[in-house]
């Protein structure tokens, strides 16, 4: 059974709980493993606070999260209208961090590629970002 | 969010509960500097078994905190993460310097 769902909400970090639920929540219905279901949101939490974090520099802004379901296999996009990014492969490097100022790891994208069974990134600069990953559910 | 800590002679024990994302790094950041500016202050076992989840940006709050200690020679240990911490910190490779010890 094919299903779909988008999500719209505001870029700020109290909704990225949230988010985590709202996604998990539409996977249930294909009755993943709990450690399917915890990499998904895992991956969520990832691209949410990149874009709540980088692209918006937590100014104000918008995230959208589209889902699908077909075939088994949770298709995602995590889509902001920020500020894009420049080079996308360093971006995707690890340690990579953007921020010169706070506690970063650099990890958000190391970790959405080895939770989720594939990553792609499409951004240019001030043109937003859309992050596409997928996982195999059942 | 909920943080205890128990010291016994220097050893500092601190149990952390609930979800660490974005929402909570101002908030743990600081509760953690100051549980760590206690002395004397031999080592720092962190213990994991209450928190349900996290994220990266747990990762950047301890490594922060390990280059705060690292300085001052006191050790920081991991102790019972559940099965999504630990994934998560494994691939962060911060075992490497904050050893799991349980």
């Amino acid at each position: 059974m094919d299903n779909k769902m988008t999500l719209t909400f505001s870029a700020i970090e109290e909704n990225l709980g949230f988010a985590r639920s709202v996604v998990g929540a539409f996977c249930v219905t294909e009755n993943p493993t709990i450690d399917i279901l915890s990499d998904i949101k895992t991956a969520v939490s990832e691209a949410v606070t990149n874009a709540i974090v980088h692209a918006y520099r937590e100014g104000q802004g918008e995230v959208t999260i589209q889902a699908e379901i077909s075939n088994h296999i949770l298709y995602l996009a995590v889509k902001d209208t920020g500020c894009g990014i420049e080079n996308v492969e360093m971006a995707l490097s690890d340690f990579y961090t953007s921020s010169a100022v706070e506690e970063r790891s650099g990890l958000g994208f190391t970790i959405m590629r080895t939770f989720m069974d594939s990553l792609d990134v499409l951004s240019k600069p001030f043109s937003g970002t859309i992050v596409q990953m997928k996982k195999q559910l059942a | 969010m909920q943080i205890d800590s128990k010291n016994k002679n220097g050893d500092l024990y601190i149990f952390l509960y609930g979800e660490i994302d974005q929402s909570k790094s101002v908030e743990i950041k600081s509760r953690l500097t100051s549980l760590l500016s206690v002395r004397p202050l031999n080592k720092v076992i962190l213990n994991l078994s209450g928190l349900q989840f996290v994220d990266s940006t747990f990762i950047g709050v301890l490594i922060a905190r390990y280059k705060q200690l690292r300085e001052q020679g006191v050790p920081i240990f991991i102790e019972h993460p559940s099965r999504q911490i630990d994934k998560v910190l494994g691939v962060s490779g911060i075992y490497t310097i904050m050893p799991k010890v349980g």
